[in-house]
């Protein structure tokens, strides 16, 4: 058990907690310590949360336009297999590269107007701060199997991802990034 | 007369013919351990730009703007000289060559090895002359710019397929049979499909993706991904076994249990007049059905943003429990110990876990009109014992623990600050609140006030928050497994009212540029003006649970 912490406030608020039946007030040395790797694995669960929330609003975004947005650029329309001259074309491979380019930064480009605000607005909030009550805070426990039980579940991300960038792969687009 | 039968068969027999992503899935190899799926893209794509949504996005300013981009028009025009090259329109690709089922099988390389990953695209078309025009073409075309150097003719499995060699070996494979494509940049896929192929004709046995797709409800989805549970057992448990951290080896091990009983999972969407992406899992446990959370019936109707549930929290303290190591979960009761039990009681604590909830919920609604407010008011609620129950004790006990906290911040606070915060006790009505107020430190509007609501304790942003809590609550059927609840509409209309007052806030507390957040506040809703609404649902079916997120766009997709 940790020993409490002389504090000016201790009486009154002793009091206080003995009036609404709390019976024991203990804090903790270490507390700020804690807090910053807490907050540290907590950044790095919640950047993660982001980019898996930002991959999803992109497909959704990019679905949509796709599926719904007319083909202003029409191929042509008359002859539906025209007498193309072969030679004159270029490589369709790199056009397909190129195409899976575009849609690369289509999917970046279509989230990025309603995820950057609501990015800000998550960051405002986590700027507030509760004020430290009298007497400081037991220490929440270190839990910092959190990083290291994901790396465990590696085996379950990473076959999704493997199996994604290979298909990427083979339609000529970049794949994901780890 | 007795011809009959037999002209019923023939008149059915293309409503008896095996579906096409059904007839795919059977020759999907077995060594695949994730299958995407396609189908029905013809119809899909037909009903869906044919929508009212089609025709208001086109008008939208998203809409105009995604048009108008430079990759949606580079891509366009990609996608034309590849259909030129071809000599056939996307259109008629999609339709003729995809339209009906796709179907992309990985199969993971050997261990340590990723670049030996594969995979094999495969796919039915409905117009099987195209096809072969199309690849004719493809291959003449690649020919005479020189990426392709020959077309070699191989035979396995009873079944002729084609190597296109490429420089640097860089070859692809394919086999085309009817309607029937298989693609592949990889030699193995191609083999074990063929033998698949050769195999399938004679087979019984539903195979796995198959029976997978049925058992997961995915029958009608326009894309799915689906997923071999047991391919990954093995790797599971290796890396279980050498994680250095106590936890996280419990936490595995644990995961691992529940793993061991899931039979299917995948991911599919589903387009109706609305979005459906699903999170299917079957498992040979079933799971209980899920209840409707009666909150939902005190979420205001003008709500943004409600979440609601039913969490058991002793048994949600087991499960915390049961995933950590021996030494954290004696820590996470020491921290129990020390923080929640000297203010709830000790011997109180176990009790109040069990005595309060289910039903828990927290929502958020636009200020008031009348209010200076520009932030938008919360609550948060959780059922507590009725007054006439045996532990109505508990009701006192968690408004006093919640009183020690509050005044031990404010104490705190206002020793160390010029401006202070204040409580005191409103009358709403027959309820008492307790409002915590600092004109300075909080937002225009917001004061923190809290109180027993009948059969809840209701936390809110402000006293008409917590007061106007409804008297009665109850569940109804329609909300069974409703978790989230995203309203776009009203969240445009809140950020077009309030979004000037809001930016100015954030850039006092940012440092950015308020003006630059303003715009960056009407692109958010020029995005969010393509939805109506979200919601995030769980169901349960004997052994299948599934999670849906629900979009409903601004128009109906049909």
């Amino acid at each position: 058990m940790n020993e409490p912490i002389p504090n000016p406030y201790h009486d009154p608020i002793w009091a206080y907690a003995k009036r609404e039946r709390a019976r024991v007030l203990i804090v903790s040395p270490g507390f700020a310590e804690g807090v910053e790797r807490r907050l540290a694995a907590d950044l790095r669960k919640r950047r993660l949360t982001r980019y898996a929330g930002m991959a999803l609003a992109a497909s959704v975004l990019l679905g949509v336009g796709f599926i719904a947005l007319p083909r202003t650029i029409q191929e042509p329309a008359q002859n539906p297999q025209p007498a193309v001259e072969i030679a004159a074309l270029p490589k369709l491979g790199e056009e397909w590269s190129e195409a899976g380019r575009s849609l690369e930064n289509l999917t970046a480009s279509a989230a990025k107007p309603a995820l950057e605000p609501a990015k800000r607005l998550i960051s405002g909030a986590e700027n507030l701060r509760w004020p430290t009550p009298v007497g400081g805070e037991p220490r929440f426990p270190d839990f910092e199997f959190g990083p290291v039980a994901m790396a465990g579940l590696e085996p379950i991300a990473n076959t999704p991802r493997r199996a994604v960038n290979t298909m990427l792969r083979d339609f000529g687009i970049a794949p994901l990034e780890k | 007369m007795r011809g009959m039968p037999l002209l019923v068969l023939i008149a059915l027999s293309p409503l008896l013919r095996a579906n096409p992503t059904d007839e795919l899935l059977r020759l999907v190899p077995a060594e695949a351990t994730v299958c995407f799926i396609a189908q029905d893209l013809r119809v899909h794509a037909a009903r869906t730009q044919a929508s009212p949504f089609a025709e208001w996005v086109e008008r939208s300013p998203w809409g105009k703007n995604f048009a108008a981009s430079e990759d949606y028009q580079r891509l366009l025009k990609g996608q034309g000289k590849i259909a030129e090259t071809l000599g056939v329109k996307v259109e008629a690709l999609r339709d003729g060559i995809f339209g009906d089922a796709v179907v992309y099988a990985y199969l993971p390389g050997p261990a340590g090895k990723p670049e030996d990953d594969a995979g094999i695209l495969m796919t039915r078309a409905k117009d099987s002359e195209l096809l072969a025009r199309m690849v004719a073409k493809l291959n003449e075309g690649q020919k005479q710019t020189g990426e392709v150097l020959r077309v070699v003719e191989r035979t396995h499995a009873g079944s002729t397929y084609f190597a296109r060699e490429k420089p640097e070996a860089r070859n692809d494979f394919y086999f085309v049979d009817g309607g029937l494509l298989f693609y592949s940049s990889r030699e193995r896929p191609m083999l074990l499909a063929l033998e698949r192929k050769a195999k399938a004709a004679v087979e019984k046995e539903v195979p796995l993706f198959a029976q997978a797709r049925k058992r997961l409800g995915f029958e009608r989805a326009a894309f799915a991904a689906l997923f071999a549970p047991r391919s990954i057992d093995a790797e599971l448990k290796a890396v279980s076994g050498v994680l250095p951290n106590e936890d996280a080896r419990a936490f595995v091990q644990q995961f691992a249990k529940f793993w061991a009983t899931v039979e299917a999972v995948g991911l599919a969407l589903e387009l109706d007049a609305h979005v459906e992406i699903s999170l299917g899992l079957v498992s040979k446990v079933p799971a209980a059905e899920p209840a409707a959370s009666a909150l939902w019936s005190a979420v205001p109707a003008d709500a943004m943003l409600a979440i609601t549930g039913k969490i058991r929290w002793n048994e949600l303290a087991e499960t915390a429990r049961a995933f950590l190591g021996e030494a954290s979960s004696a820590k996470f009761q020491q921290w129990l110990d020390q923080s929640i039990a000297p203010i709830v009681g000790r011997e109180m604590l176990p009790k109040l876990l069990a005595g309060i909830g289910p039903d828990a919920g927290a929502w958020l609604v636009p200020p008031a009109k009348d209010s200076k407010a520009f932030l938008p008011a919360f609550a948060l609620a959780i059922r507590i014992p009725t007054i006439e129950s045996a532990d109505a004790k508990l009701r006192d006990t968690l408004r006093g623990g919640f009183d020690f906290l509050v005044q031990a911040h404010r104490v705190e606070y206002n020793r160390t600050h010029a401006d202070q915060f204040d409580t005191e006790t409103e009358k709403f009505g027959e309820r008492r609140l307790t409002v915590v107020s600092n004109g300075r430190a909080l937002p225009a509007g917001v004061s923190l006030a809290y109180g027993l609501c009948e059969e809840f304790f209701v936390l809110g942003s402000n006293p008409q928050s917590v007061g106007g809590f409804p008297k009665e609550v109850k569940a109804d059927a329609k909300h069974a497994g409703l978790l989230v609840r995203f309203s776009a509409s009203r969240t445009v209309k809140y950020l077009r009212e309030h979004g000037k007052a809001l930016s100015v806030a954030l850039a006092e507390k940012s440092g950015k540029d308020a003006a630059e957040l303003e715009r960056e506040f009407a692109a958010l809703s020029n995005t969010l003006e393509l939805f109506e609404s979200w919601e995030l649902r769980a169901t349960t079916r004997g052994e299948l649970t599934k999670y849906t997120w629900k979009i409903e766009f601004i128009k109906p997709l049909k």
